[in-house]
């Protein structure tokens, strides 16, 4: 596979840069500034016998990495028998090789992409010693706002309609997803983690997960009711846990009061805690109990390189609502590595 | 070190610029009264705190970011609409030696970059514990 | 312009308008300064605010004509430490150096002469060189600095570049400089106490002051 185009395709899928020049740190690879320096480095290394297959493999890595972990929304579910569910999904998710299979494990380009299925469609499966990864691709929509330089109208366009305080630009187009689905045995964890965080609006990831979900449900009809994925871990509980727990730092947090206030706050630096700024703190000593609906927490990597993210995205609706508020995705952002996505798990199960 | 100790040290290093001896006292004295908390000060924050001229906030700020008496650490922000990224200093420096800074997230230049970048100041070494 | 209203913050582009009546590239200096991290960078930048310093003294020479050799250092030296750098002059490296810069864990050692004669210039270049400056790595880079108080400084420094080159020094190169290529230069010899390369940048500053109007 060729290294520039799988460099390439992480910049067109949206990976963040500073994802993508931790992950290189994390695997001893040097970045440069912004994508088109860091491609034109990476072309002189691979051109150098002597660092040539450090990043050939490097690169190779980091885009599986990011195309496992990197930024998901994620659905946890336990089940009854997950070595069952394994072995029958591992029997019925078959690669397609038609549409999305034959880019892969890069992203169709776009005049294929456009006759591509909107549906999640399994493109790859792995079986591992503790389960089974599938690797599924969807054509999604999306809207795409950029404020233009000030004087990019035409002075024709400015004479038939005026003068403009701003100038707005929309792109409408079609972008490849993956998404992945685990299985675990071992733990008998069954994960959906959805791509498409900062591209797509939450409402619209979710959208797809519950198709994911019901596809997968499909599948796995002739194993019983008791096997379906239903009944997501809530991590609802869980928010109150990580802004009480010392480790890691608050980034965000929304909560309510018992005085009708509804207070949203973050912070503005990656090293900075919420909990340790001065309104807050004074505020939250005076309320006593934060009802908190929704936080996002962030730690250092583990590997010494990066920031990860861990938001649990409640709404104050999800509180009112009912007695038992849900919340029944993570967000975990920002993972570099297995290494990084293992660290948030293990804040989160 | 104590706000005295470091007032005296800048008293002695400014001899000649009782602009900036007066400047220095009065953030001197507001940084090491928040010496506990986290600190992050907008430039316009600093020439208030001084009670000064921007010139003589730039000069004090310099100096306080220095070898000498670092008790500032010049930090710089991206500044989008409602969005905020924390730059890194090798962006920043990147960006006083070639004129373009790279966006954090898209790796593209941010046209106009210096409209939307701005500065702030951290505590320093000198007023870490 | 800095506006004056309380509520908008001050961008890079404000900075950097109110920071050029402190000379030019006063912002992008102070940046590349507070952002070094490898030696060469110090160097680079604490060159360039040697320069803008020089310019600064150049302006008044009227004001120099009665400053000796410590008190024109002390001057260089008071305007590195408020920009930042943490300066000294006769510190004890190596004996008493004219000028040091210590920055980030890096050192500069610089040696200062007014130019009564070249003997005199040349004392300093082998002080710095073979007293003061251990030549290891990180410290294999200083400065002459000369200051020029009689007329037509660049005949001074073309002079002083050719008394060097004959003074047999093991591998003497010299270098162009880019910057104020008519007093300013560089040479590079092998340093005998560390037997690696040294790179003096010699600086003419130009202090000589002898109107010839009648006020």
């Amino acid at each position: 596979m060729n290294t520039i185009a799988l460099t390439e395709a992480l910049q067109e899928r949206g990976i963040s840069f500073t994802l993508f020049s931790y992950a290189m740190k994390q695997n001893n690879l040097a970045p440069s500034q912004g994508w088109d320096l860091t491609i034109a480095r990476i072309t002189s290394e691979l051109a150098n016998p002597k660092s040539s297959a450090a990043y050939e493999n490097g690169i190779k890595r980091i885009y599986s990495d990011l195309m496992y972990y990197g930024s998901k929304v994620v659905r946890f579910y336990i089940s009854k028998d997950a070595a069952k569910v394994r072995a029958l999904l591992d029997k019925h998710m078959v690669p397609d090789t038609q549409s999305f299979g034959k880019s892969f494990p890069l992203p169709l380009p776009g005049p294929q992409l456009r006759k591509s299925s909107v549906n999640p469609t399994c493109v790859f499966t792995q079986s591992l010693k503790s389960g089974s990864t599938y690797i599924l691709c969807s054509r999604q929509f999306l809207i795409e706002r950029e404020k233009l330089p000030d004087d990019s109208l035409e002075p024709q366009v400015v004479k038939d309609y005026g003068d403009f305080d701003e100038v707005i630009g929309i792109r409408k187009r079609w972008i490849q997803l993956f998404d992945v689905v685990l299985v675990n045995d071992k733990t008998g964890v069954i994960e959906l983690r959805m791509d498409g965080y900062g591209r797509q609006s939450l409402a619209d990831i979710e959208k797809r997960l519950e198709w994911l979900v019901s596809a997968v449900n499909a599948q796995l009809a002739g194993l019983g009711k008791a096997y379906q994925l239903k009944g997501s871990i809530n991590f609802f509980p869980k928010i109150a846990e990580l802004y009480d727990a010392a480790d890691g730092r608050i980034s965000e947090l929304e909560h309510a009061t018992d005085t009708a206030g509804i207070h949203k706050g973050k912070t503005r630096k990656k090293k900075a805690d919420f909990r340790e700024d001065s309104f807050h703190s004074a505020a939250a000593s005076t309320a006593g109990t934060l009802h908190a609906y929704a936080v996002s927490k962030c730690w250092d990597s583990p590997t010494g390189v990066g920031y990860i993210d861990l938001k649990l995205p409640g709404t104050l609706r999800s509180m009112a609502t009912t007695s038992t508020p849900v919340v029944d995705v993570a967000c975990i952002l920002n993972c570099a590595s297995e290494t990084d996505y293992s660290f948030v798990l293990s804040k989160l199960l | 070190m104590n706000a005295e100790s470091a007032i005296h040290k800048l008293a002695i290093d400014w001899a000649s610029d009782k602009d900036v001896q007066a400047a220095g006292e009065a953030l001197i004295r507001y940084l090491f009264s928040e010496r506990s908390g986290q600190l992050h000060l907008s430039f316009r924050r600093l020439i208030e705190i001084s009670n000064s001229s921007p010139g003589v906030t730039f000069r004090l700020a310099q100096y306080l970011t220095g070898e000498t008496l670092p008790l500032l650490k010049q930090r710089f922000e991206l500044i989008l609409d409602d969005d905020v990224w924390e730059l890194e200093d090798h962006q920043v420096r990147f960006a006083a030696v070639h004129g373009q800074l790279m966006h954090p997230d898209t790796g593209t230049p941010v046209p106009h970059y210096k409209e939307h970048v701005f500065p702030f100041y951290e505590k320093g070494d000198g007023l870490v514990d | 312009m800095i506006s004056t209203d309380e509520n908008t913050p001050i961008s890079w582009a404000a900075l950097e308008f109110l920071a050029k009546s402190m000379g030019q590239d006063a912002l992008a200096r102070q940046i590349k300064r507070t952002t070094v991290s490898d030696y060469d960078q110090f160097i680079d930048v604490l060159y360039a605010d040697i320069d803008a310093i020089v310019h600064e003294l150049q302006l008044n020479p009227e004001l120099r004509k009665d400053d000796d050799e410590d008190r024109l250092s002390i001057e260089i030296k008071g305007n590195l430490t408020h920009l930042g750098y943490g300066a000294a002059h006769e510190s004890k490296i190596g004996g008493h150096t004219d000028l040091s810069v210590q920055y980030k864990g890096f050192i500069w050692i610089g040696e200062a002469k007014i130019n009564r004669d070249y003997e005199h210039i040349f004392q300093g270049f082998q002080q710095l060189t073979t007293r003061y400056a251990t030549g290891d790595e990180g410290q294999c880079k200083g400065g002459l600095i000369i200051y020029i108080k009689s007329n037509n400084s660049k005949q001074v420094m073309d002079r002083w570049r050719a008394n060097l080159n004959n003074r047999g020094i093991t591998d003497l190169e010299f270098v162009e400089s880019s910057i104020r290529p008519d007093h300013i230069f560089f040479t590079r010899h092998t340093h005998e106490r560390s037997g690696r390369p040294f790179t003096t940048r010699h600086v003419g500053v130009i202090l000589g002051f002898d109107p010839k109007d009648h006020k």
